[in-house]
């Protein structure tokens, strides 16, 4: 899967004008833009998906304003009214986008039922303040996400399915803030995985419904060791979203094998996102502080959390074995290093030391790997991703010295004979194979 | 069902009795939510009962909701000896006596009073031998000048008219007060 897939309007668009040019048979460039799910024709939904777009933003616009302006509490109008007049706007925006439904304008259509679910969630907001009601506010926006979502899921809008989910993750965010637990969140992140998957092409919520689903789960762990009362964050925690995070990455190599164009998409986005965050979490697991500062339970459940480490790590590599040496091998080796740390950490003296240069050399390893692969693939992002890593692991070591000065110098001195070592072999293995490119380098 | 459909597979979908049912089902579910939330509010001032609350609004702004004053009662912070016996969440009574010039706490139980006049609250809060109770009538909504009015001339304390149905559910209605604020 490369990279190329995510500038795939951006190919077509050349592919155009290699095609006028006649560089290229009118044919060939079909052939080529079909492997990317593309065509030659001129996306026909282009201006309309603009002007759609800025209706939508002029919805939501409007929707704000309302609610501004019926915030500023009219005292004058008598509460029945103020409540009828809200239920009938929300009653008619629907409606209306109903109406264009049954005469086949699915843009405008969906326009009026997102203005609608604005309408839908200010009412709800408005009667709770016209009557007083003081309960529990939270729940003001979980029924307007509820409400939402069977529209989102017959309508299949992104735009819908957007808020649904804004709606849900503010919902989240209030309700862990009033220190309870949101149990039904992931009714509506499977919601929205289902339109991505099965309805529409969504990377943005596709990607951020399983990270949400990450957070969602880290946020129940904490809530059963409060005993289902309160929140009780615990160190384990870490390991098990370590543990989950390399099997996410599995997915992603496994969606890259398959044959929908839209899931080799997601599958790419995915592993780019989780190469980034990979990238920050060990940046920070690199300092000793860090894991002096990290606290564990030593019992059944750090025997778990690292079992689930070393689960996670099978679980990733059989899901991208079949993806190349590229594919699997971090798996195995984020998922060892990871266990070494949080094994070191906890039974050893001198374990945050141990753990952090563990790190180290792991940030090194991935840079290198990084930029083999850029190279080797044709594939900038990843060279200069290496580098980067490469770059931001020799600027933080140098401030932040492990052991000391001599310590320092020594670690570079080490990261400096692996990296030469490493070019050095692939510049050898570049000449010995056959066919191989000994000038790549 | 075929992954990823375009607008072919769209067009289909929109034109079938499943998605206009659907559609009308779920815009139905809307404005249940909206009736259902009104007739909550109303229906505890329909058929409740009237009593006077002593309360202290403080606090009276906020970003998510609006311009409103929040309302401490006496009876949000009870005496229980066996106050670690109520869980975080869980729903309690509370019995409520006439004094002179307002309504005062008389008792706690986690089952519904068989008699007297009664709140129905929530446990949020649970330290000692106190229980900190919401019941549902924290806010009362008003223009900002009027809200910081009402915090600053009211800070003594004042009287708040609240109906209470057969059920425990309470409902604010408005401050018992002479003034501008109210």
């Amino acid at each position: 899967m490369r990279l190329i897939q995510l500038l795939k309007k951006d190919l077509a668009q050349e592919t155009r004008g290699w095609v006028d040019e006649k560089l290229i048979t009118h044919e060939q460039g079909q052939a080529i833009l079909a492997k990317y799910g593309e065509s030659l024709e001129n996306d026909t939904n282009k201006t309309s998906f603009g002007y759609y777009l800025l209706m939508a933003l002029g919805s939501l616009f409007i929707g704000l304003a309302l609610i501004l302006i019926i915030s500023h509490n009219w005292d004058e109008i008598p509460s029945l009214v103020k409540t009828g007049a809200l239920i009938l706007l929300t009653a008619t925006t629907n409606l209306f986008g109903f109406r264009l439904y049954l005469t086949n304008r699915y843009q405008a259509a969906n326009i009026w039922l997102f203005f609608g679910a604005i309408s839908y969630g200010t009412s709800i907001m408005l009667i709770a303040q016209i009557y007083h009601l003081g309960e529990h506010y939270p729940d003001g926006i979980y029924w307007w996400a509820l409400g939402v979502l069977p529209v989102a899921l017959l309508t299949r809008s992104r735009l819908l399915s957007l808020l649904m989910l804004a709606l849900a993750t503010i919902w989240l965010c209030v309700e862990v803030g009033e220190a309870f637990f949101p149990a039904s969140y992931p009714v509506f992140l499977l919601s929205a995985l289902f339109i991505a998957l099965f309805c529409r092409s969504t990377p943005i919520i596709f990607v951020f419904s399983l990270f949400a689903l990450l957070v969602w789960l880290n946020l129940a762990l904490a809530w059963l060791m409060g005993s289902g009362i309160h929140y009780e964050p615990f160190g384990d925690l870490l390991p098990f979203s370590l543990a989950l995070g390399l099997v996410l990455n599995g997915l992603a190599w496994a969606l890259m094998r398959t044959m929908n164009p839209t899931w080799r998409e997601y599958g790419l986005v995915l592993h780019l996102w989780l190469l980034r965050a990979s990238v920050v979490t060990l940046l920070i697991l690199s300092f000793e502080g860090v894991w002096y500062e990290y606290s564990s339970e030593s019992d059944i459940t750090q025997v778990l959390s690292i079992a689930a480490l070393i689960m996670g790590g099978v679980l990733s590599w059989r899901l991208s074995a079949k993806n190349g040496r590229y594919a699997s091998m971090p798996a195995v080796l984020f998922s060892l290093c990871f266990s070494i740390c949080f094994i070191v950490q906890a039974y050893f003296s001198s374990g945050d030391m141990i753990a952090a240069v563990t790190i180290n050399f792991l940030l090194l390893v991935q840079g290198i790997s990084l930029i083999r692969r850029g190279i080797e693939q044709d594939e900038t992002q990843y060279f200069y991703t290496g580098v980067a890593v490469l770059l931001a692991t020799a600027f933080v070591r140098y401030f932040d010295l492990i052991g000391d000065y001599l310590g320092g110098a020594l670690l570079f001195l080490i990261a400096a004979s692996i990296m030469m070592l490493a070019a050095r072999y692939w510049r050898l293995r570049g000449q010995t194979e056959p066919g191989g490119r000994t000038n790549e380098a | 069902m075929k992954l990823n459909s375009g607008l072919v597979q769209d067009t289909v979908w929109y034109q079938s009795h499943t998605f206009k049912i659907g559609l009308i089902v779920a815009i139905t579910l809307q404005l249940s939510v909206l009736v259902v939330e009104y007739l909550g509010s109303v229906w505890p001032i329909w058929t409740g009962a009237p009593i006077i609350l002593k309360t202290q609004p403080y606090d009276p702004r906020s970003l998510f909701r609006g311009n409103f004053v929040r309302l401490s009662y006496d009876i949000s912070q009870v005496e229980s000896d066996n106050a670690s016996e109520y869980k975080l969440g869980s729903v309690v009574y509370v019995s409520v006596k006439e004094e002179l010039s307002h309504w005062g706490f008389q008792s706690i139980s986690k089952v519904k009073p068989v008699t007297g006049l009664f709140i129905r609250g929530r446990v949020r809060a649970n330290y000692g031998n106190s229980l900190s109770i919401e019941y549902g009538i924290e806010a009362f909504f008003m223009p900002k000048e009027k809200a910081l009015l009402a915090q600053e001339t009211l800070r003594e304390g004042a009287l708040m008219r609240i109906f209470v149905s057969g059920s425990g559910k309470a409902r604010v209605q408005e401050f018992v007060c002479q003034g501008d604020a109210c």
